[in-house]
């Protein structure tokens, strides 16, 4: 039965939904508590700080989005069992609309917002790495990924601090995002 | 959790309903989880959260699923509401009227049923989006193009049947329509023009056969589930050329149009060519937060600075000549001495390092893509809905119209950000109100603002030709003469086709008997 109680915000836009709450736990319990499991990357090559989270992520088969997002009308994530992205606010729109409707489900939503001068985060667990991170901030956040989903491989755990500008690329307003793809047999 | 469901319809009945549609499409057609329920959800809506949630949604595979599915709705008068493959966010992508309502999702129907490339065009499922049908005619080394809307993922038949548009010669899809397969809600089966005649090979060749022409009945309406459709698709020419002129002032809209309309009423520019605004153009390629951090709308200073770093205009204006190269050479000398006319036009034949010209020639020349989604990074946040009034393809009248909407943007806080696509003897004009749906206040002025347009527009003669869900009654009442007489024509025909009002209750400002007085209110 449908219910009311999940509001299309905490689907599409809040960051309110918790690992508990939506299953991390069977993806890690499907290919092993400490296994590396099968990753679709996301990167928009337009947005530097897409591009620089993939490099620091550095796990998971990368599906490159030009600023056309054609590519993400293929079949996104098809044999991965999460999909990840740090990518503007318009891309993670058209990919999480995509992955609900294949049946993936969001495992977490992190905001990224660039005002005054500052990167301003909101993100649903200990946000240690990112303060004084400063322009790098994405390679922060792939560390947060990386401990949240158990992933495999090396990166900063945290970042140098230092001044902070918006690139001239960039969104301005990234989100953070990670699917449960559904399960295929 | 709080259930949702249909109005008037208890849990058991409910359940039962359910149950059955199972029995028809199979259970994992049926969805009633919350997170892929999620789906048909209008994520980017101007309404407060809570509304305009489905409680289930059915995906049939083909007609004979639809029919039984329709008998289920009518025997529990379980009101349900038909979508293609678009998700256009813009007037409420997927989701329903009102909440409770079942979607009726036609994704699954999504055969290419026929490509003709002797006279050019293909019949088409619901399900068939703009990428798909592109992507197919590549595989098979068709020369014809498709006319896509601007985003890729949007659904052939359902653009079309919405009365959308393109940008190619092709561009008004319902003028490009032909021949219709329509499930009606008692479930019968019908074909539109030349289709009536069984055997028929001219059913996507020819829209006119005996008696009313119908298939407008059918397009922006709830009296019945089209199932098939056909769609006219261009020959290749042996030559494209796309061009961009930009124009240095606001109060340029004026001549621009009284260039424009004799070069397109007399098909020298044979594209829905379109004059987007400085911060429309910009927005694919930068954002608001790189060069303001103040509230409302941008200071002119500002918007010069803008209008330079990108070598832009106030207005930018997009066409494209196709043909024979000494024919296209030809036409753009008109082209170019008209609108040379207007000091400070620059023209463009190519631009580096720039994604809305990228993309703008893409669509001009049948290649979708999703790059218009960008323009939502120019405040972030995603909200978006468009107001799309009609006007004339007169200089005035568009000015006008501009000066009025560009007023009550700037005082609600919002920038203008908005473009008139030309037809033959029309211009729509698209005002995207963007807001950050996070921000509560925000999503609240788009609301009010929208609202306020509508009866301005309406009250100097302006109607609009699409609207987003939320929006429908109060412009289905703005076309008023004789006391409503067109919508109580709709009703009539609402009434007769589907008695116990199942099909999308409310499209379009169209209820069902048993729904209008409420809906009135």
């Amino acid at each position: 039965m449908s219910g009311g109680g999940l509001v299309r915000r905490e689907v599409l836009s809040a960051v309110a939904l918790g690992v508990g709450a939506i299953g991390l736990g069977p993806l890690v319990g499907r290919a092993g508590a400490t296994a590396a499991h099968r990753l679709t990357l996301v990167a928009e090559a337009g947005a530097p700080e897409s591009r620089r989270f993939a490099a620091a992520l550095g796990s998971g088969e990368l599906l490159a989005v030009s600023p056309a997002m054609t590519e993400l009308l293929g079949a996104i994530g098809a044999g991965a069992d999460a999909v990840i992205g740090l990518t503007s606010d318009p891309a993670a729109m058209v990919a999480q609309q995509l992955l609900l409707e294949c049946g993936s489900r969001p495992i977490f939503r992190w905001l990224h917002r660039y005002e005054a001068g500052a990167w301003h985060h909101e993100v649903d667990c200990a946000a240690g790495p990112l303060h004084g991170a400063g322009a790098d901030w994405p390679a922060a956040v792939a560390a947060m990924v990386r401990e949240r989903l158990g992933v495999t491989g090396t990166g900063p755990a945290s970042c140098a601090s230092g001044a902070c500008r918006l690139a001239r690329r960039s969104p301005g307003l990234l989100v953070t995002w990670a699917f449960e793809t559904a399960q295929r047999s | 959790m709080k259930d949702i469901l249909p109005e008037g319809v208890s849990a058991a009945a409910f359940q039962s309903t359910i149950g059955e549609l199972r029995g028809i499409v199979g259970k994992e057609w049926v969805i009633i989880e919350e997170t892929p329920l999620s789906s048909y959800r209008d994520a980017y809506s101007p309404l407060p959260d809570g509304t305009m949630l489905p409680s289930a949604a059915v995906a049939p595979r083909g007609v004979e699923q639809i029919q039984k599915i329709l008998k289920v709705a009518n025997d529990h008068r379980i009101p349900i509401w038909t979508i293609g493959t678009g998700r256009n966010f813009a007037y409420g992508g997927p989701a329903p009227r009102k909440s409770g309502y079942i979607v009726l999702d036609l994704k699954r129907m999504d055969r290419i049923l026929e490509v003709n490339e002797k006279y050019g065009y293909a019949l088409v499922e619901p399900g068939v989006s703009y990428m798909q049908l592109y992507q197919h005619l590549q595989k098979i080394g068709s020369k014809l193009w498709i006319d896509p809307a601007a985003p890729a993922w949007g659904g052939v038949m359902g653009n079309a049947l919405e009365h959308g548009a393109g940008y190619t010669p092709y561009g008004d899809h319902f003028v490009m329509q032909c021949g219709m397969e329509v499930v009606l809600a008692d479930g019968a089966v019908v074909r539109t023009g030349q289709g009536a005649l069984e055997g028929s090979k001219h059913w996507q060749v020819s829209k006119h056969a005996m008696g009313p022409h119908v298939d407008g009945l059918f397009t922006q309406s709830n009296f019945g589930v089209v199932t098939k459709m056909g769609i006219w698709l261009m020959h290749e020419p042996p030559g494209y050329k796309p061009f961009m002129i930009t124009f240095p002032r606001e109060d340029d809209l004026e001549a621009i149009f009284e260039i424009a309309r004799p070069l397109k009423v007399n098909q020298l520019i044979p594209n829905a060519a379109t004059a987007v605004d400085l911060l429309w153009e910009a927005s694919a390629k930068t954002t608001r937060r790189h060069y303001y951090d103040g509230k409302g709308p941008l200071p002119p200073s500002i918007r010069k600075k803008i209008a330079s770093d990108l070598d832009l205009g106030a207005w930018n204006f997009y066409g494209a000549l196709y043909g024979p190269p000494p024919m296209m050479e030809n036409t753009w000398k008109v082209v170019q001495a008209a609108f040379a006319q207007i000091p400070g036009a620059r023209f463009f034949f190519d631009r580096k390092d720039d994604p809305a010209w990228d993309y703008r020639v893409k669509l001009m020349r049948g290649i979708p893509n999703m790059t218009e989604f960008s323009i939502m990074n120019w405040i972030g946040g995603g909200g978006h809905i468009n107001f799309s009034p009609i006007s004339a393809p007169d200089g005035k009248e568009a000015l006008q119209q501009y000066r009025m909407i560009e007023k009550r943007c700037h005082e609600f806080g919002f920038d203008y950000i908005g473009e008139f696509l030309i037809g033959w003897r029309d211009m729509h004009h698209i005002l995207m109100v963007m807001f950050d749906r996070s921000d509560e206040a925000q999503r609240k002025s788009a609301y009010d603002l929208f609202e306020l347009l509508v009866e301005e527009a309406a009250k100097a003669g302006f109607g609009e030709y699409r609207t987003h869900l939320a929006f429908m009654d109060q412009i289905a009442k703005t076309y008023n003469y004789n006391d409503h007489a067109l919508w109580d024509v709709h009703h009539r025909i609402k009434d007769v086709l589907d008695p116990n009002g199942i099909l999308s209750p409310g499209k379009m400002g169209i209820w069902p008997k048993s729904a209008r007085a409420s809906a009135a209110g």
